[in-house]
């Protein structure tokens, strides 16, 4: 077996008990890979599969961190992993990508995984090295924020640990908490860190040196070659390296309409894209760029404020979706401010999509009268108030804790709160990306933009030519955009699944990601069965989100996401959702209540989840 | 054919564009300010326009020069007509290749502010020149 160190551990917080489980027959491995298309195979076979359907935060409900199998290759952009498992946010399948180094060492450590199962009694954090596997009292840190946690566990276990934690928001069950290692590499989305939370897990210290063996390490070692040496030449990189991801924050949204800002109401807001572009972080509070192991680019921003209410040291700095999500979604400019917001999302461990959208939700709630708070557009002092508020879930910050969705149903506002199945919408605008309407709609754990590739085709960082996505593709049309999104899920389920980086993947032409996996696993894929394996991972996410309750109902946009602003540079563009969900259901052969086609499934070697969905 | 009949036209219509925008008194300082030395190579008709911002007032030269660009950006003159007019994708169009750009990224980046008030001008000095036919 290559790129596996062929076995998982199996912790069940219950029983204080930890075993390894021998992965055995490589099979699974080759069909599912690992990453998310792992974690849903085995969540599928602990649940599902034995007529079983665990609620989000009971004790039944197995936690999965799996990093993929291209960990440990030193292939470029491979160090991150997944953590999934029903979502307290959604009720449906929530899976959540993490970079930093957290993934390549549980590799290293001789396990491809870990499943947590039942709910300690005490606060408990999981020790693994190449020799020890066993749980620990964690009382010591329950409260602490996820610095505070990654520091005390290091300087506990010495050089070298690497620490995934819950901070206080996992703890008080937050709907959209966190997982947190490296000081800001973060599990954000769907509230994985809740279910930790859940399960009184507050961490995963893991350390180790063990090597994994790969097929082919001199073509892996090519291949890296030459994906480093394009990243140093693309542009797109170079300027990540510099300015992070924040670097899109003008160009979005000032000259693409692409940043939703002021609760998606316009896109006229060209001084605070200014303020808050990763070229303004640069000149300011930026410290130094950071990156994830074995990434030649760097991304990641660590930040610091000398003086004034956001002083801070030097640490997690915002990368794009979180100075969209906590500044131009809630009108705040100051670029110290949203940092400081960030930080402590970081700290506490939440998402800052959802936090930020949650909240920018609460100020138009809040200017519609139908909410009294303090929360009013561009108050920064108001919205890292809340973030302590929503953290503690202390008054309103109580309500804001459940997402978006439930403070609607329970409040109102629910044409103004924009996310799909419950998961906020990243900060990407349908209106100047038709085909992010339907990737948000058709999502597998709701509205997400980083399941599939489809935003990067539209917007020209990539083109995928030998999966027939050639481009260039008119970004403010409906049509074709169908038949891109089948491939474009596809191509990210694999992606999700290798556990590689969306942004380093844009380095890779197909075949060579094909080429990259075959050296490290020996799988010997075509590229055809690469796909095949894509849409297979695919279908699985979405049968487990019709078994646990989705239906055609709930692949839809919020009308406040797709209807044409009256100025600005999307000015009168209105996707046709209609069209474009009308031709996508055909084309991904599901039927009209929004199932995967028997026929499809047992064509894809999926026919227990066939006969589950579909009767014997 | 191209959208500029030969490098005259290009320098006329293009020379009278960065005039303009050295010209406005809001966009003018932001250019000069950049202090860079921007150089725009052209393909079909080959051309080059370099805009010294080191020199004040900044100083716009056609054809080549020994100046030493801090920003380089190549391209047919059909794509940078196009970029212009706002039909192309810039993201897209790196992507490509149809539009290299060479120098340090932040200084490129910030030249986006300064870029996207020349979308409106474009079409304006074009039909100033009777040029009305390659607004298409």
């Amino acid at each position: 077996m290559y790129g596996y160190s062929g076995k998982l551990l199996e912790v069940n917080l219950s029983r204080g008990t930890v075993a390894e489980i021998p992965l055995g027959d490589p099979e699974p491995l080759r069909r599912f890979l690992g990453g998310s298309g792992l974690a849903a195979r085995l969540y599928f076979d602990r649940t599902l599969a034995q007529g079983k359907k665990p609620e989000p935060l009971g004790a039944d409900n197995p936690l999965l961190v799996l990093p993929g199998p291209l960990n440990c290759s030193r292939l470029p952009g491979t160090s991150r992993f997944s953590v999934a498992t029903r979502s307290p946010l959604t009720g449906l399948w929530g899976d959540s990508s993490c970079g930093g180094n957290f993934g390549p060492t549980l590799k290293y450590t001789g396990y491809d995984g870990i499943v947590f199962t039942g709910t300690s009694p005490e606060p408990a954090y999981l020790y693994v090295d190449e020799a020890t596997a066993e749980l620990r009292g964690a009382s010591f840190l329950w409260g602490k924020d996820t610095y505070q946690t990654e520091d005390e566990l290091i300087a506990r276990h010495g050089r070298g640990t690497r620490v995934l934690s819950i901070g206080p928001a996992g703890e008080n069950l937050v709907r959209y908490a966190s997982l947190v290692n490296d000081r800001g590499a973060v599990a954000g989305r769907a509230g994985m860190g809740a279910v930790a939370g859940s399960k009184r897990l507050k961490a995963i210290a893991v350390k180790g040196n063990k090597r994994v063996e790969l097929a082919d390490p001199k073509a892996a070692e090519a291949i890296a070659r030459t994906v480093r040496a394009k990243a140093r030449e693309s542009m797109t990189m170079q300027a990540f390296t510099s300015l992070g991801t924040d670097a899109v924050m003008y160009l979005g949204g000032a000259m693409m309409g692409d940043v939703p800002t002021r609760n998606w109401r316009t896109t006229l807001w060209e001084e605070g894209y200014q303020k808050l572009d990763g070229a303004a972080m640069a000149e300011t509070i930026l410290v130094r760029n950071a990156a994830c192991l074995y990434c030649p680019v760097g991304c990641k921003r660590v930040v610091k404020v000398d003086q004034g209410p956001y002083r801070m040291p030097p640490g997690s700095g915002p990368e794009y979706e979180t100075a969209a999500a906590l500044g131009a979604m809630c009108l705040v400019d100051d670029l110290e401010a949203v940092a400081y917001a960030g930080r402590l999302c970081d700290l506490y461990g939440m998402d800052t999509i959802s936090c930020g959208a949650t909240i920018s939700f609460a100020m138009e709630a809040t200017e519609r009268g139908l909410l009294r708070s303090e929360l009013s557009w561009g108050n920064a002092a108001a919205v890292i108030g809340m973030i302590e508020k929503i953290a503690r879930r202390e008054g309103l910050g109580d309500l804001l804790a459940e997402g978006s969705k439930r403070a609607a149903a329970k409040i109102g506002g629910a044409d103004f709160a924009v996310e799909v199945k419950g998961l906020e919408a990243p900060m990407h605008d349908p209106r100047a990306f038709h085909g992010l309407a339907l990737s948000y709609a058709t999502g597998t754990r709701g509205a997400c933009h980083m399941a599939c590739e489809t935003y990067a085709l539209e917007s020209g960082t990539v083109f995928r030519p030998e999966l027939g996505l050639a481009g260039p593709f008119e970004n403010q049309t409906g049509q074709g955009k169908a038949g891109l999104m089948v491939k474009a899920q596809d191509w990210g389920a694999l992606l999700n699944s290798l556990t590689i980086c969306q942004f380093i993947n844009w380095n890779y032409t197909a075949t060579e990601l094909v080429e990259a996996t075959n050296a490290v696993t020996g799988f010997g894929y075509t590229l055809g069965e690469f796909m095949e394996t894509g849409a297979r991972i695919w279908y699985l996410k979405r049968g487990i989100g019709c078994l646990l309750g989705a239906t055609a109902a709930d692949d839809r946009v919020p009308s406040r996401a797709l209807a044409s602003l009256e100025q600005g540079v999307t000015a009168g563009s209105e996707p046709d959702f209609e069209l474009m969900i009308r031709e996508y259901y055909p084309l991904r052969g599901l039927d009209a209540q929004g199932r995967p086609s028997r026929e499809r499934l047992v064509q894809l070697g999926l026919s227990d989840l066939a006969n589950l969905l579909h009767g014997q | 054919m191209g959208a500029y009949k030969d490098a005259a036209q290009l320098y006329d219509v293009l020379g009278t564009l960065f005039a303009t925008l050295r010209d406005d008194p809001e966009i003018g300082p932001k250019v000069q300010a950049s202090g860079l030395v921007i150089r725009f190579r052209y393909t079909e008709p080959d051309s080059e326009i370099t805009i010294d911002c080191t020199k004040s007032p900044l100083e716009i030269i056609f054809g080549p020069n020994d100046r030493k660009p801090t920003v380089d950006m190549s391209m047919k003159a059909d794509v940078a007509h196009q970029f212009w007019l706002g039909k192309v994708n810039l993201v897209a169009a790196l992507t490509r290749g149809q539009m290299v750009a060479k120098g340090p990224i932040q200084s490129i980046m910030k030249l986006l502010p300064i870029i996207k008030p020349a979308y409106a001008l474009y079409p304006k000095i074009l039909k100033e020149k009777g040029l009305e036919a390659m607004i298409t």
